[in-house]
């Protein structure tokens, strides 16, 4: 059921995400840019927002084949909800851990990715056996519902600088969770349904009747996304609607940017499919292409740990850095390093990653990702 | 006069005779006969000896052509007013007088056509039965959402119901009645038959098809039901859905307002 290009599609994602949070983290205010102080509109080659709607959406998509290879074990129904549902309280619980630990205690509400993942395997869980129009009905509803809840939620009054920023309270961890934090399920929660919805149409099917049915749905899958990405610059050009709509902005997602964030998912998933795995055959690829499938399946493996390991190799030492030289731990925080210098970090740490969980798994070293199975499983 | 064999059958019988090679042969000759109705890569060999000699003279050559044909188990050996009759599944021989030849061997080919039909729905029964096995479970409930097994369901229908159809049309021409007044064809025919069994074989085919077709038609109401629920289910989920987004909408306002 493994497809090289879910490998090469979260392989990117993965890497888009070092990137990011390497130049981010390190660079984004440093003052000693020839250009002056970097901001994300002059990093233009940055690939902000993509990494983050490819991965949740990598994440429904790779659910449906996990929950695929559960039923054809023949696992019963209780067993798969049970150990989807540790799968997510163990992410959920991990997100927060994540939080304190690499974003110190007072960001623990603050709704990152992991804490998403978490909630949305918990979701998936349950509607993992609707009807898919339903599920089409869910998606649309949220996707529409959604700028109204930014709107009601007073969005920007919890966003400053950029950055989400929050009241310990009841009310406002709830918003947050909901709403206005940084991935929240509403409208989050629409990427990793469609990766559920969209994954029967690229593995393959158990009988040969259903062949055509599958290419024709792929078909129509490839032909959604395209015109999602035509809608999403068709609203950019709508600029009397509200800005939650027509701005592309990440941070609120807002609708032209789920639109083109969903496009470009689905569309690279069924290019990669039609140019890697329709012509699948191992013995035809050079060894060096079969070196380079291989690193991707590693990457893909493995970016569970990849994605707390980057963050805490070179946050860490930045809080320390801080803490050592000005008593503040992000004393130095985005303003530490050159553009290039972060850049450069993050190939290497890419680059590096590579062998280096070819060493873990040759000496079956635990990772996240096999604690989470021990506990999952 | 054998009345009773239907138009088309003599017809097929015709083609069958249309499709053979003939090589000589001691006294007579051996055509190799196709029926083009029946998926058969090779053909069946004939030996037709027209002869007023007696029968029983050419019985041990008859024998041994027929033994070599490397056929399993025993050939049929019928003997009937001078007429000398072999048959086996690839191999058969007609020693018969040349009055009585063309409806004995029609008799013969009809028979032949009867029971490789027979034969391919036999043969076809072993791998319904694994789908049977398979199947059992969707038969009390149908709970799979994909649509896949359904349709893979739908084609082991199809497949058993036109056993069953090709069952069907073959049974009129296995519970053939006899003549009256007899013929020597319609002798040949009923003996061959009765010696192969046929109408035993034509029960146990129907009975086992039966089993099948209980079981699917069964899944058939399952998967039936199964739809119609799953287009309710479409209705019901999309209004709870609706109800959630406004249970939503009105938590979100009620903590944004608690916030403030």
């Amino acid at each position: 059921m493994r497809l090289f290009s879910i490998d090469i599609l979260r392989t990117a994602a993965i890497g888009m995400m070092v990137l990011v949070h390497f130049v981010e983290n390190l660079s984004s205010h440093y003052s000693a840019s020839a250009a002056g102080p970097v901001s994300r509109e002059h990093l233009w080659w940055l690939p902000v927002g993509l990494a983050a709607p490819i991965f949740t959406f990598l994440a429904g998509v790779s659910y449906y084949s996990w929950l695929t290879v559960q039923q054809n074990n023949g696992i019963d129904d209780g067993t798969i909800s049970k150990r989807t549902i540790r799968r997510g309280l163990f992410l959920f619980g991990l997100g927060f851990a994540f939080n304190i630990f690499v974003w110190l205690p007072e960001d623990t509400f603050n709704w990152d990715i992991l804490t998403f993942i978490g909630s949305a395997l918990i979701f998936l869980n349950f509607i993992r056996k609707m009807p898919t129009e339903a599920l089409i009905v869910a998606i649309l509803l949220v996707t529409i519902l959604s700028p109204a809840i930014q709107i009601i939620s007073d969005y920007y009054a919890y966003w400053i600088n950029g950055y989400f920023e929050y009241d310990l309270t009841l009310s406002d961890v709830l918003l947050g969770y909901l709403a206005t934090g940084y991935f929240p399920l509403f409208p989050w929660l629409i990427f990793p349904a469609i990766g559920f919805v969209v994954a029967p149409s690229f593995f393959k099917p158990m009988v040969m009747t259903s062949l055509n049915q599958k290419h024709s749905r792929l078909l129509l899958v490839t032909c959604l996304s395209i015109g999602c990405i035509a809608a999403s610059l068709l609203l950019q050009q709508l600029t009397f609607l509200p800005t939650f709509i027509y701005q592309r902005t990440m941070f609120p997602a807002s609708t032209s940017y789920l639109l083109r964030a969903i496009g470009l998912s689905v569309l690279s998933l069924s290019v990669l499919y039609f140019v890697v795995d329709k012509k699948r055959n191992e013995k035809t690829y050079s060894p060096t292409h079969q070196k380079l499938i291989h690193s991707f399946g590693v990457i893909s493996k493995h970016s569970l740990s990849i994605y707390l390991f980057h963050h805490a190799i070179h946050l860490w030492p930045l809080w320390m850095y801080g803490l050592l030289t000005a008593g503040e731990p992000t004393a130095h925080w985005q303003k530490i390093t050159p553009v290039f210098l972060s850049t450069a970090l993050a190939i290497l740490f890419i680059a590096l990653s590579v062998p280096a969980f070819l060493i873990i798994d040759k000496y079956r070293v635990p990772t996240v990702e096999s604690v989470m199975r021990w506990i999952g499983d | 006069m054998n009345r009773d064999v239907p138009h088309n059958f003599q017809e097929t019988a015709q083609q069958g005779r249309d499709n053979a090679s003939i090589r000589p042969f001691r006294g007579g000759h051996v055509e190799e006969v196709h029926f083009p109705s029946i998926s058969s890569e090779k053909g069946i060999e004939f030996l037709k000896i027209s002869t007023d000699d007696p029968a029983e003279d050419h019985l041990d050559e008859c024998l041994s052509w027929v033994a070599a044909g490397q056929s399993c188990g025993k050939p049929i050996v019928l003997e009937l007013y001078g007429t000398l009759v072999l048959w086996t599944p690839t191999r058969m021989a007609l020693v018969t007088a040349p009055r009585h030849f063309e409806k004995a061997q029609q008799s013969i080919l009809d028979f032949t056509k009867t029971t490789l039909e027979i034969g391919t729905i036999e043969d076809a029964l072993p791998s319904c039965w694994e789908h049977y096995e398979n199947d059992l479970l969707t038969g009390f409930s149908f709970c799979n959402s994909d649509k896949e097994s359904a349709s893979a369901l739908a084609n082991q229908y199809k497949q058993v119901m036109s056993l069953t159809g090709k069952l069907s049309r073959l049974s009129p021409r296995i519970h053939l009645a006899p003549e009256h007044p007899p013929t020597l064809a319609g002798q040949i025919g009923e003996r061959l038959r009765d010696r192969s069994r046929l109408i035993d074989r034509e029960e146990f085919v129907s009975e086992q098809l039966d089993t099948m077709i209980r079981l699917y038609e069964t899944i058939g109401q399952r998967v039936s039901e199964y739809t119609l629920a799953q287009r309710e289910y479409v209705l019901i989920w999309s209004i709870v859905f609706l109800l959630i987004a406004e249970i939503v909408l009105l938590l979100v306002d009620l903590l944004s307002t608690a916030g403030n």
